[in-house]
């Protein structure tokens, strides 16, 4: 169903007054992978994605030119103290626009959460300034559906699936781990295939991830999901198209949902079920625009929740350069974690733990993160040891906060007339010093296996992007229940990272896909049911 | 920028005195303009590239896979070596 290549576009598969479809908004880890799954499940899906419907094999092996090709560069604007409004005010998170959302640039890294973090708030008691909660279910819910995504992802070191090869950044970065004494230190397990599996190849560690995978040896919900769901005749893709509003009937059940198409017309969906999941910038952005009589602060947000606690996890990054060649840029890009810091230690002087992960940027990405604004013969010089430069990136669990939230700002409007939205976020002295700690273990990392310089990089615009429509077991305290379903709209569900009631330390696809998996679940058992 | 070195041109200066030059107007918005136009501008060229040490575009030329993705040979394996 995607555009055809001469501007042809097919005929949607379902009618636009088809009040039996569900329909989802947002076709990344969540969205497409919901998609899909109800599709095997028997049900008619309409898909709406923003972005166009480009193929593996456009995929641009060039940083700027990838980044325009495929990330989310719709005007947003920032406010608070975080380095990120200063530095790129515009630019607050770096997620894809295009079929497979984000799921087209992540490198793979899967971890699972832990635990304790499904609880951060009972085991630590309340924190000042912080607006922490319990998930509303455990590890042990969530188990049978990390055992399935694990499955589905293709991920390494799981399904009897070969680990991946240490490359050269690894070898600098997992040695010093071992030098200082870590032990939880791998290659990692990964959505890309080592070896070839589910009609994908195996990588041939071309280096280019955060750029798009042209060979498909990564799993994506567009190279691996959709295209399982279009095969099942169930599902009607349709890129290109903006959803801007979901509305609702007078007992607030949502009917359907108004988008502008590729042709810039205003196009209305029925539905039976509509199912959000467009990240957690837009999705909060998507429920407030759809503000009415009877919800006058958003959709689903009597509880006032939506778009609060917006989370995008403690990141930084540290390089360094060796005497000796690295070339960090060959291979599988994040093909590495050190996992001794993900635990729950409160005396190392914060909440929470966090991951080394292995972590490259191309010279051009490199020159404008490693330092920004700077320049001359110091910076000049640095970026001429990029073949002898080593990288990792942190990433760790930040907190909650209620006023770290999404809203739209009135005074931007984008092409379509809608406000934009606005990313506030100031750091909480948790995420300061647990961003402290790892710029200073990453570094002893680095030093161990003889770096001559090391290099702290601030967080830049990432991919993670959470909480903003969180999971609660009491209606007053989020936005959704456990299964993701909206406590006050009841064939509303939200698809994505933004359920997250907490952000824990791993890279947050993994969770995101067996949450998806469990709501397809449940959304089929409430259709049989007759409660939807 | 000629204004500000007594009407020679910047081309014409020593590396030093270009130095000096670009140390009076930093911060302002011209600067920084070219500044970050620049830094995209150079490091997003071949022949930085070949002067750093990046070998850029890497799918058409069937990837690392067989052209050293793992060649560095001055640490071993890290998972081996336990």
């Amino acid at each position: 169903m995607s555009a055809q290549p001469d501007g042809h576009r097919p005929v949607n598969r379902f009618a636009a007054d088809d009040s039996d479809v569900i329909v989802v908004i947002g076709s990344g880890a969540g969205g497409g992978t919901l998609a899909n799954e109800l599709c095997q499940r028997g049900a008619k899906v309409v898909l709406i994605e923003a972005g166009r419907h480009h193929q593996p094999e456009d995929f641009i092996n060039d940083e700027w030119a990838s980044l325009n090709q495929l990330a989310w560069l719709d005007a947003r604007t920032t406010s608070g103290s975080w380095r990120i409004a200063r530095e790129f005010p515009n630019l607050p998170a770096w997620t894809c626009k295009t079929v497979g959302g984000t799921t087209v640039h992540w490198a793979g890294c899967c971890p699972r959460l832990k635990g304790w973090e499904f609880r951060i708030r009972s085991e630590h008691g309340p924190i000042d300034g912080v607006s922490l909660l319990d998930w509303p279910i455990g590890l042990s819910d969530l188990e049978p559906y990390y055992d399935k995504a694990e499955g589905r992802l293709g991920v390494t070191r799981t399904n009897g699936i070969p680990a991946p090869p240490a490359n050269n950044n690894f070898k600098v970065m997992g040695n010093g781990a071992k030098r200082v004494g870590y032990t939880g230190v791998s290659t990692g397990r990964m959505a890309f295939n080592t070896v070839p599996r589910d009609g994908r190849p195996a990588t041939i560690q071309d280096g280019f991830n955060y750029q798009g995978d042209k060979q498909r040896a990564h799993w994506s919900t567009l190279t691996a999901e959709i295209p399982k769901a279009e095969k099942t005749g169930r599902l009607d893709l349709r890129p290109e198209s903006m959803a801007i509003r979901i509305d609702h009937d007078d007992f607030g059940k949502v009917t359907r949902v108004v988008y502008v198409d590729a042709e810039g017309n205003l196009q209305r969906q029925e539905a039976r079920v509509v199912c959000v999941a467009c990240n957690a910038i837009e999705t909060a952005r998507l429920l407030l625009n759809s503000a009415s009589s009877l919800f006058p602060d958003g959709l689903a947000n009597s509880s006032g929740q939506v778009g609060r606690n917006y989370m995008r996890h403690v990141t930084g990054a540290v390089f360094a350069t060796f005497d000796k060649p690295v070339r960090m840029y060959r291979g599988e890009t994040m093909a590495g974690i050190v996992t001794d810091e993900s635990r729950n230690d409160p005396g190392r002087g914060f909440v929470g733990g966090y991951y080394m992960q292995l972590h490259s940027l191309g010279p051009s990405f490199l020159a404008t993160f490693l330092r920004p604004s700077a320049w001359g013969r110091d910076f000049a010089q640095i970026m001429e040891q990029y073949g002898h430069m080593a990288g990792m990136w942190l990433v760790g669990e930040d907190m909650p906060q209620e006023n770290n939230r999404v809203t739209l700002n009135r005074d931007v409007l984008d092409q379509f007339g809608q406000p934009v939205p606005n990313v506030h976020v100031d750091d909480h002295p948790n995420d300061t010093a647990m961003r402290e700690h790892a710029y200073a273990a990453g570094e002893s990392v680095y030093a161990a296996v003889g770096a001559l310089r090391t290099f702290r990089v601030s967080p830049y615009p990432t991919s993670h992007n959470l909480g903003t429509a969180r999971m609660s077991a009491r209606p007053e305290d989020g936005v959704v229940n456990e299964f993701g379903r909206a406590h006050e709209v009841p064939n509303l569900f939200v698809s994505d990272g933004s359920v997250m009631t907490t952000g824990a330390a791993a890279n947050p696809t993994l969770t995101i896909v067996a949450l998806a998996l469990r709501q397809a679940e449940y959304i089929e058992q409430q259709l049989k049911a007759g409660a939807l | 920028m000629s204004a500000l070195n007594g009407g020679r041109p910047f081309a014409e200066l020593s590396a030093d005195e270009q130095l000096k030059a670009l140390k009076g107007i930093e911060g302002s918005d011209f600067f920084e303009l070219v500044r970050s136009t620049a830094v995209v501008e150079v490091y997003s060229d071949q022949r930085t590239w070949q002067v750093v040490g990046y070998e850029g575009p890497s799918f058409d030329k069937g990837g690392y896979i067989n052209r050293g993705f793992n060649d560095l040979d001055w640490l071993p394996d890290p998972e081996a070596a336990s």
